[in-house]
């Protein structure tokens, strides 16, 4: 498993370097406006961009077939993904948390934002993972933007039917994203188990 | 003497092909070289084999396992038609990856071959040719404590030099009697050169499955006018081919008329005339 971690790692890290500039970027906007949004609104899209582009490059080379003649299971193969978004994740809410607290931002309010973004690029990423191990990123990108793009416009059509802070509720919902997590890491598992390489 | 590999009725069904109730084994310390056309199942078999596809029935020991789980699979060696290692990555990255999957990793021995190959260290995979990709899959399979190599097209895509240094390569490696190989070839002449044992799969079906020295003995070539050869008993001929200035059949050496021009049968012919009879 650390090493499927690490071979996804060492083959994004150009693309992370371009995003880390980008961060940095938001960043400078980000303190120069004294908005910690900036930086937050990154975070879904972290959770989301790191394990997509990963299996996009691994479906690329066939890399699953070759992992699989190695001492790697068809359940390390699917969970490694999981993994890689949690780190992507973890990453990004650390340095934005750390952000909005410098910019003298509450504990709360951090909690609330982070945990509200986070819980949503979970979600999506829950419900995209299955998708992608079963179809491939290929054919599975038109539901990659239907995922992404919907719950977008939703929240932009109907503004007050989808509260984009919601203090109290944040725990609940970052735990129930988790629960989602959690479901949606057997089903990818279950999905690989029967895959033909 | 134990089988590094045992296939008992391995079938696997496809739309338009079948692989039909494949069953060889092979000796440890061989090199086994698997033939056949393109589409004939090599593939698929090698496949089933390492459990990357499912069988329909039958199965697969390696090593004198029931399964290839992981520690059947920390003793592989595998390259497949493709290299299979995401294209940005580096020979450092590859070591680095690599010695967290294997228990049995060795980084020195990588290096040496990666030397020995004359790999770039620092270029990233999709600066490689074909041939460096090769080359870097074979030495990814010969740098942990592989007891069987099952090599897909390993050699093509590689220049005759290269390709018999692969041949060396794999020679140097069974002389540990415990090591095996099988390698699947479209260049017989390789094959012929290197082979203890030849399994011959065509559409599917098993033809022939049995040491390399012994099945050469067994055919020869024979030459003469065609008349002369239709004579002869049908089930010792497997083809006849006719051409402008005379005729050759692919015979039973046993058969061989007296006095009749022959010449040593190659895999290539053998591989060629069974094949071209079913049609």
């Amino acid at each position: 498993m650390k090493g499927l971690l690490m071979k996804d790692l060492l083959n994004l890290k150009q693309i992370v370097r371009v995003w880390a500039l980008l961060l940095a970027l938001f960043i400078v906007i980000g303190f120069a406006q004294q908005s910690p949004v900036y930086i937050s609104s990154m975070l879904t899209v972290m959770v989301l961009l790191l394990p997509v582009n990963a299996l996009a490059y691994d479906e690329n080379c066939k890399w699953d077939a070759y992992a699989l003649t190695m001492p790697v299971t068809r359940r390390d193969l699917a969970l490694s993904k999981y993994l890689l978004a949690l780190v992507g994740a973890g990453a990004m809410a650390l340095l934005s948390a750390v952000c909005a607290l410098m910019m003298g931002a509450t504990p709360d309010e951090v909690f609330s934002t982070i945990g509200l973004l986070l819980a949503a690029g979970l979600c999506m990423i829950s419900i995209l993972l299955p998708l992608l191990f079963r179809f491939g990123v290929q054919k599975g990108r038109m539901v990659m933007i239907v995922v992404v793009l919907l719950p977008v416009a939703l929240t932009v059509m109907f503004p007050d039917v989808f509260p984009v802070a919601l203090p109290a509720g944040t725990g609940w919902l970052f735990l129930a994203a988790l629960v989602l997590l959690a479901c949606s890491a057997l089903a990818s598992v279950r999905v690989c188990e029967h895959k033909e390489y | 003497m134990n089988n590094a590999l045992e296939l008992t009725g391995l079938t696997k069904h496809y739309p338009g092909f079948t692989l039909d109730h494949l069953s060889f084994s092979l000796p440890e310390g061989c090199i086994m070289g698997l033939i056949g056309e393109n589409g004939a199942g090599k593939t698929t078999a090698l496949k089933l084999m390492l459990g990357l596809v499912h069988p329909d029935e039958g199965g697969a020991r390696l090593l004198g396992r029931a399964a290839a789980d992981r520690e059947t699979k920390e003793h592989l060696g595998v390259v497949m038609d493709e290299c299979g290692f995401p294209e940005n990555l580096t020979l450092r990255d590859v070591d680095a990856i690599m010695g967290r999957c294997y228990r049995t990793w060795d980084t020195l021995r990588f290096q040496g071959w990666a030397d020995r190959f004359e790999l770039p260290r620092k270029k990233a995979i999709k600066a490689f040719s074909r041939g460096m990709r090769m080359k870097l899959s074979i030495a990814a399979a010969l740098s942990h404590d592989s007891r069987l190599l099952l090599l897909d097209e390993a050699t093509s895509g590689l220049d005759p030099v290269v390709r018999d240094e692969m041949l060396d390569v794999l020679r140097d490696f069974i002389q540990d009697e415990r090591r095996s190989v099988l390698l699947s070839s479209h260049i017989i002449s390789d094959l012929e050169k290197v082979c203890d044992y030849v399994t011959f799969l065509h559409k599917g079906r098993l033809v022939l499955s049995e040491p390399k020295d012994e099945l050469l003995e067994r055919y020869v070539l024979a030459k003469a006018p065609e008349a002369q050869l239709r004579r002869l008993d049908p089930a010792a001929v497997v083809g006849i081919r006719a051409g402008r200035f005379g005729a050759e059949a692919l015979i039973l050496s046993s058969a061989l008329p007296a006095g009749m021009a022959h010449q040593p049968a190659t895999l290539e012919d053998i591989m060629l005339y069974h094949i071209k009879e079913e049609h």
